[in-house]
């Protein structure tokens, strides 16, 4: 019977004349649901997977799970954390997302991130202007911290063919040191508080979005237009459909008279502004100054976001919600049952594994199917 | 006539939307040169590709001997006695011959390789056969015939009695396929079984005991060379009349030259030099035809006129203007069309829908652009619906990726949009490449209707029967020059196939000197 | 002057052989077509369940015997992923460094409770059996018997690749798999051998890490050795001795760094000396990457369920 309806459906959307669709067709929306689904499926695997580890460890995974979500979005507070931890997570996984579309794998969006906020928050400390305008001059100041970071990789990549993988995670290192240096030795706060740079000025810091107890900033805004802003670059615009082409194929983009080696190089400078904006609205938001080690691994967390999201702009905003949470719940189920709050990254670790053998997910479905099929 | 060496019963394979294979019967004899024809597309490789075991069938049993077996991988074909020499040779180009021959069946100890004593068995196979090869060069250095013998030599090696041939033909030139069908008869006469798979009908002709037809997955039947002849394979091959050559040829009124090749070199990066002064022009209503055997510089001189590469020295003048330098995209723009030879490479992305593809490379157009930024989705669907209309493009819905299309289909998009920006030339590099016989036709027929149109038309193809069926003037191509050019009247195969081996070079190359 | 060279050698020994134990299993990996960005991961893995062994038995030779066996089994995920799903090779190998960092984080507090590092357990820090050679006996004493495996293990991964048949199928695979199973050979099997390979190793030289060098485990220990090691790899030409060497001059950078670190008043804060391994290494790669190509289909995933193959 089955193959039957399918021929039917396959014939009768003959001549159509375009319009505009308000649903996309049924074929896109079953494509997009099984997706969906697989992210899905791999998202509760992680759990089940993690849960046996806690239970190995010797802790009740119910509880530790009660613990995280409790911590995540148990009352007003936590909601409000989880907000604002999601920010610079969906701006770390659109960077990751932008690499991909166009065939750059930017394992450095931590360290573009952590450059990227110092230099958002140094803006804060010592240029003085007006309220309006300070903000915009610290984001700006932050993306060009991203980019410049982005930058050597980027060059490298496109003049020496050197892989962005590999120079993006040194950079990440140096990164780091650069920044232990600075905050350290030379931006170093008059209150005495070690490791860390002055508070940025009131007129730098992002104004709430939504009153305390909830306390979520605007920067949550400025995340969800940077994703409207990415998705309708790629999505819609020439430059965006030259990118997508080079990502989904080098040589016939190329071919087609497509400068592969420029998109690739724009494409890992957008990436890194990106990141260094989530830097910005991490520190400008939240932390209103940078100390030593300040990202918890956001860029990692990143890849994990735009995997699961598989690099859809739109589809990060939902993922980043879903790690933001796991982040912030963490804390607290660190403190309630000894776990390390670092078991989130096991579990980012697993979903991550678990959307890579998609495929075999995909295989075991269809052998079900077949097998349906045959003694139906 | 041996007994039933293979029998294949009821095989049937199923691809999505496709019946590869549909109840196939086949047995051949042992010590028989038994001939597989069926066009493009029929499932022939399919076929084959399940008796080697890279495939399993849906359907159906395999008989080797006379006992049905299970052929989960090639290492259970190869161990059954099955050899096979793959259309697109399976060698590893940094691998010596004998590295490529011994892979999988090394002698000397677990641990070690005594490749001495590989050598001296390769290179005494080698003598037995006739086959002239050097087990210790790289296969990178040798020609495709060499790489064609290296397979053979493969697996007689696995000591093979069944050896299976997907179209070996393909990439040689008649000279060369005389040669070639020496050596099949030479392998039959000691005793091999030899399965030939074909869709060039003079060869199977020529050289088969037994022949099977199939068409469309389906066996149409199996017969005696000695009571058939070529015609009557053709039409139970094909199953209806093709016309191929494409339509009526006009002359054109302006008959200027539109390209201008003029003592052209090329070295590549790994300092050799690919071409080596070559001349060329080429004229509007024409169709220009380059010929020559597989390696000869084609590639680099497509890629130096389509902007891939810069020549070392020479010009290359598109319109009266010097190309050499200038990019892809710049050339594109000037007006020059390219059909790339390896659709799934180069010629599409596979990820995108049919509607995407068919603006690839002109994206950047002011006709697809809002605002010069945007995309603008109206004209991208019109453009995609005239293309679909005009150039029969079977897709269902524009909204499909393009790796879903049929192979016919797909071309039909590069064409499609190839075509759609009324370029001055259209460079085809092996257009049919894989097509069947109604694709081939029309990819042919757009050919002419372009040149009749008024466009310069370069095509470069390995197929001589194509070459001779279309072009107006042939160039063949040696070692980076061209060592011929001919008006396409009463032209031979034998004749480019001298011209293709250098044979005929000295004298070629001074008639080109003079033209 | 000469205390300095002679510090700077035996710390270049000594801070380049967990890279270069590393970079041979990358190599073999990637020889047969698997890139295994996740080393890192598994040299942390490795470092914290070396510790954790000799912790448990007081032996520390269990310790490394664990962290040889959890470098498989993390590799293995790896290899699961990449090679029978066929899914993207980068991105999955990331995940084990995900997975490692949370692991060792986790299994420290849990199994210790203490934060950032373990208590300090017995170690394999030297090879007292050399130590009665004349002249050389106590240098080359003071090395852990782990830099003398390394050697070994060059030497096997040389003859491995390069001398017997299963190196030539392995390399075939890497190079062109379909070549490789029409001539009769698991794609998927060969690819698992490399891709295991490298877990053994790269755990081995995480346990070199924490029980050969030092006497405990610090998180983030690694510090990035497992990506130095696959860019030895690269610079080696995808051959064990290249990369071992490669691996070498990644280690010497480290040594100098660590000099300039015990010099008294340096003028250079410490942080930018302890970038210099990273920045040299960069530097290093881009100016010798010219022309290197590595095996054709490292990298590209071949898998009858994914459709690759």
């Amino acid at each position: 019977m089955k193959p039957q309806t399918l021929e039917r459906e396959g014939a009768s959307p003959a001549p159509k004349p375009p319009r505009k669709r308000l649903i996309p067709p049924p074929e896109k929306l079953r494509a997009a649901g099984l997706e969906a689904a697989i992210s899905l499926l791999a998202f509760v695997l992680s759990i089940v997977t993690g849960g046996i580890i806690l239970a190995i460890l010797g802790v009740n995974p119910f509880t530790a799970y009660a613990a995280l979500f409790q911590g995540a979005l148990g009352s007003p507070s936590a909601i409000g954390g989880t907000i604002n931890r999601m920010i610079p997570i969906i701006l770390a996984g659109l960077a990751v997302a932008v690499g991909q579309k166009g065939s750059v794998f930017n394992i450095g969006v931590e360290g573009q991130l952590i450059v990227g906020g110092l230099l958002g928050c140094l803006a804060g400390i010592y240029i003085p202007a007006p309220a309006a305008l300070h903000l915009p001059i610290c984001m700006l100041a932050s993306m060009l911290g991203g980019l410049l970071w982005a930058l050597i990789p980027a060059w490298l990549r496109l003049k020496k063919n050197v892989g962005e993988v590999f120079t993006t995670i040194m950079f990440n290192y140096v990164a780091k040191f650069l920044l232990g240096y600075l905050v350290v030795k030379v931006f170093v706060n008059a209150g005495g508080q070690l490791s860390a740079t002055e508070k940025i000025r009131d007129s730098a810091r992002l104004p709430a979005l939504v009153a305390k107890p909830y306390n979520i900033n605007v920067g949550i805004l400025v995340a969800v237009l940077a994703v409207v802003l990415v998705a309708i670059f790629i999505q819609k615009t020439r430059w965006g459909y030259e990118m997508r082409a080079t990502g989904y194929n080098r040589d016939a983009s190329s071919s087609a008279g497509i400068n592969v080696g420029r998109n690739m190089f724009l494409a890992l400078l957008l990436s890194g502004a990106l990141a260094g904006l989530g830097g910005c609205l991490e520190i400008n938001g939240t932390v209103f100054r940078v100390f030593e080690s300040y990202s918890p691994g956001y860029g990692a967390t990143g890849i994990a976001v735009a995997l699961l999201a598989k690099n859809n702009p739109v589809a990060v905003l939902l993922t980043a919600f879903l790690f933001g949470a796991m982040r912030n719940g963490a804390a607290l189920m660190q403190m309630s049952t000894g776990v390390s709050s670092e078991f989130v990254s096991i579990v980012q670790g697993l979903i991550i594994i678990f959307v890579c053998s998609e495929n075999f997910i995909r295989y075991l479905l269809k052998k079900a199917q077949k097998r349906g099929v045959k003694y139906a | 006539m041996g007994e039933d060496i293979i029998k294949l019963q009821g095989i049937t394979k199923v691809f999505p939307g496709v019946v590869a294979n549909d109840h196939i019967d086949l047995s051949v004899r042992r010590g028989e040169i038994h001939s597989l024809a069926g066009e493009n597309g029929a499932g022939k490789s399919t076929l084959m590709g399940i008796l080697y075991g890279l495939q399993q069938p849906d359907e159906g049993s395999i008989l080797l001997r006379g006992e049905e077996v299970r052929l989960a991988s090639p290492k259970d074909a190869i161990r059954h006695g099955l050899g096979m020499v793959h259309q697109h040779f399976m060698l590893i180009p940094k691998f010596t011959v004998t590295q490529n021959i011994i892979l999988g069946m090394e002698v000397g100890s677990r641990l070690r390789i005594d490749y001495p004593r590989a050598e001296e068995e390769i290179r005494q196979l080698s003598q037995r056969y006739g086959l002239g090869i050097d087990p210790t060069v790289r296969v990178s250095e040798l020609s495709v015939t060499m790489q064609q013998r290296v397979e053979i030599l493969k697996i007689l090696y696995r000591k093979a009695e069944i050896l299976i041939f997907d179209e070996p033909t393909a990439v040689l030139t008649p000279q060369e396929i005389d040669e070639f069908c020496d050596i099949l008869t030479r392998l039959r006469d000691s005793g091999k079984t030899i399965l030939f798979i074909s869709h060039k009908l003079a060869e199977v002709e020529k050289i088969s005991d037994r022949v099977t037809v199939i068409r469309r997955g389906r066996v149409v039947g199996t017969l005696p060379m000695a009571e058939t002849n070529q015609q009557e394979l053709a039409t139970l091959m094909v199953g209806r009349e093709v016309r191929l050559g494409g339509g009526a040829r006009r002359q054109v009124e302006d008959s200027g030259v539109l390209l201008d090749i003029r003592g052209v070199h090329y070295v590549n990066h790994h300092g050799v030099e690919r071409i080596k002064g070559v001349d060329l022009q080429l004229h509007r209503g024409e169709i220009l035809g380059v010929a020559g055997v597989d390696g000869n510089g084609q590639e680099e001189l497509e890629n130096l006129l389509c902007g891939k590469r810069k020549p070392s020295a020479g010009t290359i003048s598109f319109l009266g203007q010097d190309i050499a330098g200038k990019s892809v995209k710049e050339i594109k723009k000037m007006g020059m069309g390219v059909i790339f030879e390896d659709r799934h490479k180069d010629g599409l992305v596979l990820d995108f829908s049919v509607r995407e593809n068919l603006i690839l490379g002109f994206q950047d157009q002011r006709r697809f652009l809002k605002a010069g930024v945007f995309l603008d989705k109206k004209k991208v669907e019109e453009n995609a619906r005239r293309l679909q209309e005009d150039f029969d493009i079977r897709c269902g819905s524009l909204d499909a990726p393009a790796g879903k299309l049929s192979g016919g289909n797909q071309q039909k998009i590069i064409i499609a949009r190839e075509m759609s920006s009324d370029p001055e030339m259209v460079m085809a590099i092996q257009p049919t490449r894989g097509l069947d016989l109604g694709a081939v036709s029309f990819v042919q027929d757009k050919l002419v209707e372009a040149r009749n149109q008024g466009k310069g038309v370069l095509l470069f193809s390995l197929e001589l029967d194509e070459v001779l069926q279309v072009s107006d003037r042939i160039a063949v191509i040696f070692k980076g020059q061209i060592v011929k050019v001919l008006k396409n009247e009463g032209v031979t195969k034998e004749q480019l196939g001298a011209y293709m081996l250098g044979v005929a070079q000295e004298e070629g190359l001074h008639e080109a000197a003079n033209a | 002057m000469l205390d300095a060279v002679s510090y700077i050698v035996l710390a270049t020994i000594r801070l380049g052989t967990p890279i270069a134990i590393t970079a041979v299993g990358a190599t073999i990996s990637e020889r047969t077509g698997v890139v295994n960005i996740g080393l890192e991961g598994i040299m942390g893995m490795g470092a914290f369940l070396a510790v954790l062994g000799s912790y448990w038995t007081g032996n520390p030779w269990f310790g490394v015997l664990l962290a040889v066996l959890v470098g498989v089994v993390i590799s293995a995920i790896h290899g699961f992923v990449s090679i029978v799903c066929g899914g993207a090779q980068g991105v999955s190998s990331q995940a084990l460094v995900l997975l490692a960092t949370g692991f060792c984080s986790v299994g420290l507090q849990a199994i210790f409770h203490q934060k950032g590092m373990s208590p300090t357990v017995n170690t394999i820090a030297t090879t007292e059996f050399l130590r009665p050679i004349p002249l050389v006996g106590n240098v080359l004493a003071d090395f852990s018997p782990i830099v003398y495996i390394g050697v070994l293990l060059l030497l096997g991964g040389n003859f491995l690749l390069f001398k017997t048949p299963l190196g030539l199928r392995m390399c075939a695979c890497g190079e062109h798999p379909r070549a490789a199973e029409t001539a009769g050979i698991n794609v998927g099997a060969m690819r698992f051998a490399g891709v295991l390979l490298s877990g053994v190793l790269g755990g081995l030289a995480g346990a070199f890490l924490s029980v050969g060098q030092m006497n405990l485990f610090q998180e983030g220990m690694v510090a990035g050795r497992g990506y130095l090691a696959l860019g030895a790899v690269i610079m080696g030409r995808w051959t064990p001795t290249g990369a071992f060497a490669a691996a070498m001059c990644f280690g010497f950078f480290d040594a100098v760094q660590l000099y300039i670190q015990i010099i008294p008043n340096s003028p250079i804060p410490h942080e930018f000396v302890q970038m210099i391994p990273y920045v040299a290494s960069i530097i290093v790669l881009a100016l010798t990457i010219k022309g290197a190509t590595g095996p054709a289909a490292s990298g590209k995933p071949y898998s009858k369920i994914s459709g690759t193959r």
